[in-house]
């Protein structure tokens, strides 16, 4: 292109075609910076601004979520606490009535063999009575016998003395023992 | 008739031209003097405006950027009438364009 | 005194170009802007969902607080807008600025705020068009129909005044400041300065934060009327 040097002055405000042409410039200058400032600038500042918001604000309610779900958690675990420590009383409970119950068995067990005991023991000295009389029987006998002998030997004829130790004998079993 | 049509027909001289561009050069400067003083209107409204905006925060601090850009707004409207005047003004002393329609370039 | 923006005028063919100061300062944010946009892009990778650098804290607080600027103007529905507007702040506010580095502001200079506020106004009735369909056009004869030049006029006024507000802030300042540097250095001392501070950084972000403000609000207002 051929440019050709003109004139130089300075001008503060002239209403010419001149000024349309400076508004013309000044328009397509605006217009270029503008779309350049918003391109490079402004979008992708605020887009970057709008992301950030977004993530913070995502990130709250995730945080918010996670909460809740512990609170679910926590009131969880507290209810199955509180279900075992009933368990574990229920079966304390139940150890111990069985323990009662076996208690007595033991107890009535053991009477019942007491009271067994105690029954052959007086049993056995029953018993052992019945066999002392006996013997006192036999020795009654023969120290009376004795006696007679003796008695019948100074006094008495054979046919007296059978009849004497038949009425003893016959007395003797009359008499009563005193043990 | 033409600019030569002029100066022959009213026997124009050098002279007489630089008297008649003298005197529309006073007129212009009178007249931006007198234009100016579309000054004093704005200046009794945007200070109207701006005591009324004092007292607004006085009564309610809490709404000072409101107030703030509310009486902006308007003491910039009230100016306009101030700013015609200077434009005025600055075009009867630079452009300069009744010198140019009484004399003529050339 | 030399308040103008200087120009070379170039033939280019048949045609006339005036290369002012202001497209090449203009050019210059542009670039600045860019590359600063460039190097953001390149660093989003690297960002952490903590901030820890204060570059990446600088720019999430540039984004979020235009965002939260555009839903509270114009409603979550046209967020989108936050584009747009971001893009127009950060020219107009380091045009403003440009001031500060000895660069003559193109904000100064019709040119750029008419384009600025030619921006707003064809969103201000593409987006009536769009969200109000007939009622856009109906709008035009209310209250009474032989208002509609009226109406008119006044939907023109609306981009003059924003361009024209923003030149003469800008301008303002830039006269002001050209003549408070004809002063001789050891009169003046350093009161540029603090007029910079007050011209170049005050009025540079209160009309900044008003252009796009009013640009949403205008834009706003007919989306809400004709919605």
């Amino acid at each position: 292109m051929n440019s050709v040097f003109l004139s130089v002055g300075s001008y503060i405000l002239t209403l010419d075609s001149n000024l349309l042409v400076d508004i013309g410039i000044q328009l397509i200058n605006t217009c270029i910076l503008c779309f350049v400032l918003s391109k490079l600038l402004y979008k992708p500042v605020l887009n970057f601004l709008k992301n950030r918001k977004a993530k913070i604000s995502g990130e709250l309610d995730d945080a918010k979520a996670k909460l809740e779900e512990a609170d679910a958690l926590l009131a969880e675990y507290n209810k199955k606490l509180a279900e075992f420590q009933n368990e574990r009383a229920a079966l304390l409970d139940e150890a111990n009535k069985e323990a009662n119950v076996n208690r007595q068995l033991i107890i009535d067990a053991a009477k019942q063999e007491a009271s067994e005991i105690k029954a052959r023991a007086l049993l056995q000295i029953e018993r052992e009575q019945e066999k002392a009389r006996d013997r006192v029987r036999l020795e009654i006998i023969r120290v009376g016998s004795l006696i007679a002998d003796r008695f019948v030997a100074e006094s008495l004829t054979e046919d007296r003395q059978e009849q004497l130790i038949n009425d003893v004998i016959k007395d003797l079993g009359d008499v009563k023992w005193q043990s | 008739m033409d600019f030569a049509d002029v100066i022959n027909t009213y026997d124009i001289t050098a002279e007489s031209l630089m008297n008649a561009r003298a005197l529309v050069l006073m007129g212009s400067a009178i007249g931006a003097g007198c234009a100016m003083i579309a000054g004093i209107g704005p200046g009794i409204g945007q200070g109207y405006a701006a005591g009324k905006g004092a007292e607004a925060v006085g009564r309610q601090p809490e709404a000072r950027g409101t107030i703030m850009s509310t009486m902006l707004l308007g003491a910039a409207v009230a100016e306009t009438t101030g700013i015609y005047g200077l434009v005025v003004a600055i075009i009867l002393l630079f452009a300069n364009p009744l010198v140019n329609l009484v004399v003529p370039k050339g | 005194m030399d308040f103008g923006s200087q120009y070379i005028e170039l033939q280019l063919g048949s045609f006339t170009l005036r290369l002012s100061e202001t497209i090449i300062t203009t050019w210059i944010i542009m670039a600045a802007l860019i590359i600063f946009a460039v190097i953001v892009r390149s660093k989003l990778k690297k960002f952490e969902e903590v901030p820890k650098s204060g570059f990446q804290n600088v720019v999430e607080a540039m984004v979020e607080v235009m965002d939260s600027f555009v839903a509270g103007n114009m409603g979550d529905k046209y967020r989108y807008f936050g584009n747009w507007f971001f893009g127009v702040f950060a020219f107009i506010l380091f045009s403003n600025l440009s001031g500060l580095l000895g660069f003559r502001a193109p904000t100064a200079d019709l040119g750029t705020t008419a384009a600025l506020a030619l921006t707003t106004f064809v969103l201000i009735h593409f987006m009536g068009i769009v969200t109000g369909k007939l009622g856009y056009f109906k709008s035009y004869f209310e209250p009474v129909p032989f208002l509609v030049p009226l109406n008119i006029i006044s939907e023109i006024a609306t981009p003059v005044s924003l361009s024209f507000r923003l030149f003469g802030n800008l301008l303002g300042g830039t006269i002001i400041m050209g003549l408070v540097y004809t002063i001789p250095m050891y009169i003046r001392l350093w009161v540029p300065a603090f007029l910079h501070i007050y011209f170049d950084v005050f009025a540079g972000c209160l009309q900044t934060f008003i252009f796009v403000m009013l640009s949403m609000a205008f834009i706003g207002d007919k989306i809400a009327d004709t919605d």
